[in-house]
């Protein structure tokens, strides 16, 4: 092969590929720093100077400031207790304990991190709302119809995302892949 | 094939010859890999600095009002959010904010969105939060002393010249939200301090 086309070639390769493994992979849960505890996703290091290069990447393409860690930490599920993706149409129960924090908020997002439902609806849970049964931590559920007990609107959307954000907590820097969080279980799909 | 390259055996050269070419594109690919996820923090263009810059004014306080998650993403709704977009050039930073019924933080920010410090409600020991951001070399000038705790002045030192601050209050309820942005808009305080004012730490 000839040098210029060859050149061309290995510089089309390299964007095409570099760019594209930037695109698919940050905002994924890449990134040394990321966890995975059952369905939830959690970056404790994104909200410190110690933020690895992907946490940072995603702070800068969502614009945002994240939630420094001596304030709280944010856990994001895109998939249920058996893996699969989350979607608003379907019913989920939210159950189980939740680790020790001053208080809490579970939200429903889009995957871009938009609110599920417009303002006006409710588009979080704080831990100071809950209805609390005996037995059970927490239990809400994420429905697109309106529920009795604890109902979190998801607006029928289809890429629904979750957000459990616990603040003022001993758990963010004590968090492991051993930490036990509240599972979401499928409970009926149209 | 060696004997009558066919068809077949050519294409198969031309593949060959432009193997090489291949693996140095794909290395040449992990190495922009590599640079683009690192130069996304400034290079991204609608980032915390670009959307805040429209909205805010420097070392002003700006209350984001119910609409502020479309300000910043990924922002917990139930907060209410004041923020602060700071430049130490002209003298340290003074930070105030109301301690509200549920909670309160402040949270500290560079120029490119990296959260280097946060306090909340529990290290108040009045019914406001007070700190002060300052420059490395504004630290050194402040004072030799270091217990700057004894006048409850808390400061904390910005690793930028800019940056912002977040003030964020809880509503534990949606009724209670407007109340909080009110309390959060008239008690809250973000301004540069003038030698005389400079914190005391005696």
């Amino acid at each position: 092969m000839r040098v210029l086309p060859g050149l061309l070639l290995a510089l089309g390769i390299g964007a095409v590929t570099g760019l594209g493994l930037t695109a698919l992979s940050v905002g994924r849960g890449t990134g040394a720093g990321t966890l995975r505890i059952g369905p939830w996703l959690a970056t404790p290091k994104a909200g410190t100077p110690e933020a690895d290069p992907y946490a940072r990447a995603v702070t800068a393409r969502l614009g945002t400031l994240p939630l420094a860690l001596a304030d709280g930490l944010a856990l994001v599920a895109e998939a249920d207790a058996e893996g699969a993706t989350l979607d608003g149409r379907c019913t989920y129960r939210v159950a189980g304990s939740v680790p020790p924090a001053r208080f809490w908020t579970l939200t429903a997002t889009r995957a871009d991190f938009a609110p599920a439902v417009a303002e006006g609806q409710r588009q979080v849970f704080t831990s100071y709302e809950i209805v609390r049964q005996a037995e059970i931590g927490t239990d809400i559920v994420v429905a697109p119809q309106a529920r009795a007990g604890n109902w979190l609107p998801s607006g029928g959307v289809a890429d629904l995302r979750l957000i459990l954000r616990l603040y003022d907590t001993p758990v963010a820097t004590t968090i492991s892949a051993a930490t036990v969080l509240p599972a979401i279980t499928r409970v009926s799909c149209p | 094939m060696s004997r009558r390259p066919g068809r077949l055996g050519l294409a198969f050269r031309r593949v060959l010859g432009a193997l090489p070419w291949v693996v140095a594109g794909l290395l040449l690919g992990v190495a922009v890999h590599i640079l683009s996820v690192f130069a996304l923090p400034r290079l991204a263009p609608d980032d915390a600095r670009a959307r805040l810059a429209e909205v805010t004014a420097v070392n002003r306080l700006t209350t984001l009002s119910g609409g502020g998650s479309l300000v910043l993403p990924l922002a917990d709704p139930a907060f209410e959010t004041a923020v602060c977009r700071y430049d130490l050039t002209a003298g340290p930073l003074h930070v105030r904010a109301p301690v509200t019924p549920h909670y309160t933080a402040i949270a500290l920010y560079t120029a490119t969105g990296l959260a280097f410090g946060a306090i909340n409600d529990r290290a108040a020991t009045r019914r406001t939060l007070d700190l002060f951001v300052v420059t490395q070399a504004q630290r050194r000038e402040l004072a030799t002393d270091e217990e700057e705790t004894a006048a409850d002045n808390l400061i904390l030192v910005s690793p930028t010249t800019e940056g912002f601050v977040l003030i964020r209050a809880l509503a534990v309820q949606p009724s209670f939200a407007p109340l909080i942005r009110e309390q959060l808009a008239a008690q809250s305080l973000c301004e540069i301090l003038t030698p005389e004012q400079a914190p005391a730490t005696q």
